[in-house]
């Protein structure tokens, strides 16, 4: 009997925590974002009841030990649970695919950044006025002399590229990011956006996003790359436009004296 | 030489032990991790003395807390909950289930134990190792881990005695599973059908038929992993990486070829830690419940299916890793439909149970526990499952409170349930009842203290693998509950003292007990406790009752153990016929894993073309000349004396050949695919010129029409 109780005690306040617990995700600030949510909330739902129904029949089973009346096996029985399982699953996949990670349509208004992780900092590089990134080179790397991307300077498209090492980009338009890395995998993980997507060696790995809220939220690192793995902060900055246009504008200016 | 090779219950009873060990240093090391998170700073003098640079000062740094957190996962995964429920109870109990004197190779039985015990001390130097145990976890992400010490303190040698470790690991697991399958369909008493295996014997057998095909990858990946490391290759390397300002020189590999390799292994090696503790669970719910398993049949079907399904489900842990959205598409479905017969198999047990006259031992209090872990373990997983959905949980603590659910406790307390149920077999002797349930209700309350909060962790983002979690904002707040759970890891950690403790009491001093303590139906029970070397010293068992025959009508008891009527003998088969067909699904899944290096390869940039098709046709021509005589010495059996170095010759060819004209990565394909299949005619010898060729002949054939499709694909390639 005390097995029943503890099992019962200990599901309880699991599904109480989850109900009542302080602890969420933050809120959303993209519309993928809230689409996020309201299926995470369906899957909880009904996952949840899920978890308290077994749990249940599995403390009754325990506690009404010699009382009940010994189950007898039936394919009827069988299929039913198989079925009902497979339904309650695939409805809630089903449900779930219309989540996409990005946007589908590429457009022609959308902010171009791209983004060049190494061990254990974030760079974010602008095309500036031309609209152009210039060509870069991995010899010519250097991180003293803050090239983290190795900018070719004698190609004429690069001489207006903006390196930052924040993630910053105007309210309410469509950002489409390029995510390269220059050493190990990372991950660019945004809570906010409900955003992650790791940044492999090697390849080239496009993401779009629309933020819909002005801002400071932080970045994270979500895949091991090493002993400095937890230290690899950034911020994304969502400005109003204006905002936005004006620091590009100040950033272009200082690296055409 | 009884040390070297005692037996097989001697070798799961070292097995046993080895485990234990295994899961004492990564529990104590999961500690160490969880104090340092929450407090960074402080400083231990005994840290210092074990790791003098890692934890200069006393003080715990970045690195050794990733080192420790490497060795945590790899301990437990691979040397808890892959030996424990498979090596150990199956090494110590297969044969007794199935009415068998002994395993069907006892040799190479000894043998893997003493490959793993190799692969354990080399994983333990790993900590101590020079320049700091590997710091990339235990998936070993390249390029993370296949650039040396560009990548960071730890890297260097520790990353290499891992990587060796793991690679023993996998040799000693292919070894004991080629050895349970054979044992599993040639040893079985007489009467024994599949259809009356008890269900833990089914286990050991889906297990180990899994583990040939997801070990055997795991070696390629591991061997490929250290060639890029010392060989100078780049299976995995991709070109143009820049590390502190250097410049590496190798390149066209791709990362995300080790992470398909991994995960073909890693994901069916959740299976393979889960699915003896469904069987042995199974069994203890009906033993307890004095009725037969509800739905006997279906419940094999289920372990079938989750065996099946979970080989397909690999790409579910690469769902950021830019995989197409179709293939995404693909996994998550599967994924959830693993989900089916996992809920099916909780059905069952709770309706095995349901009514039944319950007998609250200790192993079925963890049978019970069993079950509602994996419910818990099991539906945050279709949460993890969902494309949509796993973005922002994947690799946070979401992930490591749903894997420790479901892979962690769920295993571990099918661990403690076999424990506690066949401690009288193996030892003889009783475990204390009332020390066992105190066990049982501090674990089950401490395990639910200690990763129930998980899941708000994850729900918060916060990431996992971090040695630290000051830099960031929102991770700040979190540091409370963080705190809390390092009070519970170590008060659940005290808890096993008691179980430490009671195992080491009872194995000197606890009553004796007699052959069949729980009134079982299987034929473990008939043996004596312990069982003498043959088994049954009272002739072996002729099956003719299903495995759980409760509820019997008769007066004097209310089961039927599975055999009435003995034979002075024991029923044995061909042996030969089950390693041949071992040992081709341990070449052909080699040689499809360097298959898919090989596509992955030539999308690279850097693609040169494969310089050697004269020897490929060569070597394919030779197979083919092979396979006619093979066939023909069905007939005239002095023609193996030709067609066996016919065999072989196929297999040196492409080995030879492309030595003068290759480099680099071509070089490496031809002479691991030679070189496999080469082995592969070496220990076909043996069987070959000694008795009937018969099962070899049919291999051959096989893995003759194998070779030929692969030089169709290289062709094509190339």
């Amino acid at each position: 009997m005390p097995a029943a109780l503890l099992i019962a005690l200990v599901a309880l306040v699991f599904a109480a925590l989850w109900i009542a617990g302080p602890w969420s995700l933050p809120a959303p600030i993209s519309l993928e974002g809230r689409q996020y949510d309201s299926h995470l909330a369906l899957t909880l739902a009904t996952l949840g009841t899920a978890f308290l129904l077994v749990q249940s029949l599995l403390v009754w089973g325990i506690w009404r030990h010699r009382a009940a009346r010994p189950l007898r096996g039936g394919a009827w029985l069988e299929w039913a649970w198989t079925l009902v399982t497979a339904a309650v699953f695939f409805s809630l996949a089903w449900a779930g695919q219309r989540l996409q990670p990005t946007p589908a349509a590429p457009e022609a208004e959308a902010v171009r950044i791209e983004v060049l992780s190494q061990q254990f900092a974030w760079n974010f590089r602008y095309p500036g006025a031309d609209g152009r990134f210039g060509l870069t080179s991995a010899a010519l790397i250097n991180d003293a002399a803050v090239n983290p991307f190795g900018l070719d300077p004698a190609d004429p498209n690069s001489a207006d590229d903006v390196v930052s090492s924040a993630l910053r980009v105007p309210l309410g338009t469509t950002v489409e990011l390029t995510l390269r890395s220059r050493d190990v995998i990372h991950s660019l993980f945004i809570r906010e956006l409900r955003l992650k997507q790791d940044l492999i060696p090697g390849m080239t790995i496009p993401i779009r996003f629309r933020a819909e809220q002005t801002g400071t939220y932080e970045i994270a690192c979500a895949e091991l790359c090493g002993l400095g793995h937890h230290q690899m902060r950034s911020v994304l900055e969502v400005l109003p436009r204006a905002d936005f246009e004006r620091w590009l504008a100040t950033e272009i200016a200082r690296r055409q004296p | 030489m009884r040390w070297l090779n005692p037996g097989h219950k001697a070798i799961g009873i070292r097995y046993f032990w080895l485990a234990l060990a295994a899961a004492l240093i990564g529990q104590a090391l999961s500690l160490l991790m969880r104090f340092h998170v929450v407090d960074p700073t402080a400083k231990v003098a005994w840290w210092e003395w074990l790791w003098p640079v890692q934890a200069a000062g006393g003080m715990m740094t970045p690195e050794l807390y990733l080192a420790l957190m490497t060795i945590h996962g790899t301990l437990m995964v691979f040397f808890t909950l892959t030996l424990a429920p498979q090596s150990a109870f199956g090494s110590h109990l297969l044969t007794l289930q199935i009415g068998a004197p002994g395993m069907a190779l006892p040799r190479l039985h000894a043998a893997s134990y003493w490959i793993t015990l190799a692969a354990f001390a080399l994983q333990i130097a790993a900590i101590f190792a020079t320049g700091g145990g590997p710091l990339s976890g235990w998936t070993a992400y390249p390029p993370l881990s296949a650039v040396g010490s560009a990548a960071g303190p730890g890297q260097g040698t520790g990353q290499s005695l891992w990587l060796a470790s793991l690679g023993l690991f996998c040799v000693a697991a292919l070894l004991a599973s080629a050895n349970f399958v054979v044992t599993t369909l040639e040893c079985r008493t007489r009467g024994m059908r599949f259809l009356r295996l008890p269900l833990p014997a089914w286990s050991w057998f889906l297990t180990a038929l899994l583990s040939l095909p997801s070990f055997t990858i795991l070696l390629l990946a591991a061997l490929l992993l250290l060639a890029d490391r010392h060989l100078g290759t780049s299976f995995f390397i991709p070109a143009g990486l820049v590390f502190t300002g250097l410049p590496l020189t190798e390149g066209g590999g791709s990362p995300l070829l080790w992470q398909h390799l991994f995960w073909f292994f890693g994901h069916p090696e959740v299976y393979i830690a889960i699915l003896p503790g469904m069987g042995v669970v199974s069994q203890i719910l009906a033993d307890h419940a004095r009725r037969p398993v509800f739905g006997y049949r279906t419940m094999v079907a289920a372990l079938g299916a989750i065996a099946v399904l979970g080989m397909l489900v690999w790409g579910h842990h690469m769902f950021t890793s830019g995989l197409s959205p179709y293939a995404r598409m693909a996994f998550s479905l599967l994924s959830i439909a693993v989900g089916v017969p996992s809920a099916v198999k909780t059905f069952h047990w709770i309706a095995t149970i349901w009514g039944g006259r319950l007998r609250f031992t200790t192993a079925m209090l963890f049978a019970l526990g069993f079950v509602s872990v994996f419910v818990t373990g099991g539906l945050s997983g279709i949460i993890l499952a969902q494309l949509g959905l796993n973005a922002y949980f994947h690799d946070t603590y979401f992930v490591v409170a749903h894997f420790h659910f479901i892979m962690g406790v769920s295993a571990v307390f099918g661990i403690f349930a076999a424990t506690y149920y066949w401690f009288p077999k193996m030892f003889g002797r009783l475990l204390d009842e009332r020390l066992g349930k105190l066990h049982f209700y501090l674990t089950f309350l401490g395990v639910h203290l200690v990763f129930l909060p998980m899941h708000f962790l994850g729900l918060e983002g916060n990431p996992r693998r971090y040695p630290e979690f000051a830099e960031f904002e929102f991770l700040g707040r979190l540091l409370p509950l963080h705190e809390y759970i390092t009070w519970g890891a170590f008060a659940t950690g005290a808890v096993q003292l008691t179980f430490l403790g009671n195992l080491i009491y009872s194995r000197y001093r606890g009553p004796f007990a007699s052959a069949n303590p729980w009134h079982a139906t299987t034929l473990e029970w008939i043996a004596p406790s312990p069982p003498p070397p043959e088994n049954f010293p009272s002739g072996y068992p002729i099956v003719d009752h299903p495995p759980y025959a409760y509820e019997t009508d008769s007066e004097a008891s209310d089961y039927h153990t599975q055999a009435d009527a003995y034979q002075e003998h024991p029923t044995t088969g061909d042996q030969r016929q089950g390693l041949f067909f071992c040992a081709a699904t341990i070449v052909m899944v080699w040689h499809a894993g360097l298959a898919s290096a090989l596509v992955f390869r030539r999308f690279a940039p850097d693609w040169s073309r494969l310089p050697a098709s004269p020897a490929l046709w060569w070597a394919a021509g030779l197979a083919l000349a092979a396979a006619i005589f093979w066939r023909l010495s069905i007939r005239y059996p002095r023609l193996r004396l030709a067609a066996f170095p016919l065999s072989f010759a196929s297999c040196l060819v492409p080995a030879l050949l492309p030595w003068e004209a290759a480099q680099g990565p071509a070089l490496w394909f031809y002479s691991l695919i030679a070189g496999s299949q080469a082995l592969f005619s070496l220990a076909c010898l043996y069987p070959l010129l000694r008795g009937s060729s018969q099962p070899a002949i049919r291999v051959w054939y096989l893995i003759t029409l194998w070779w030929l499709l692969w030089a169709a694909a290289l062709r094509l390639l190339a």
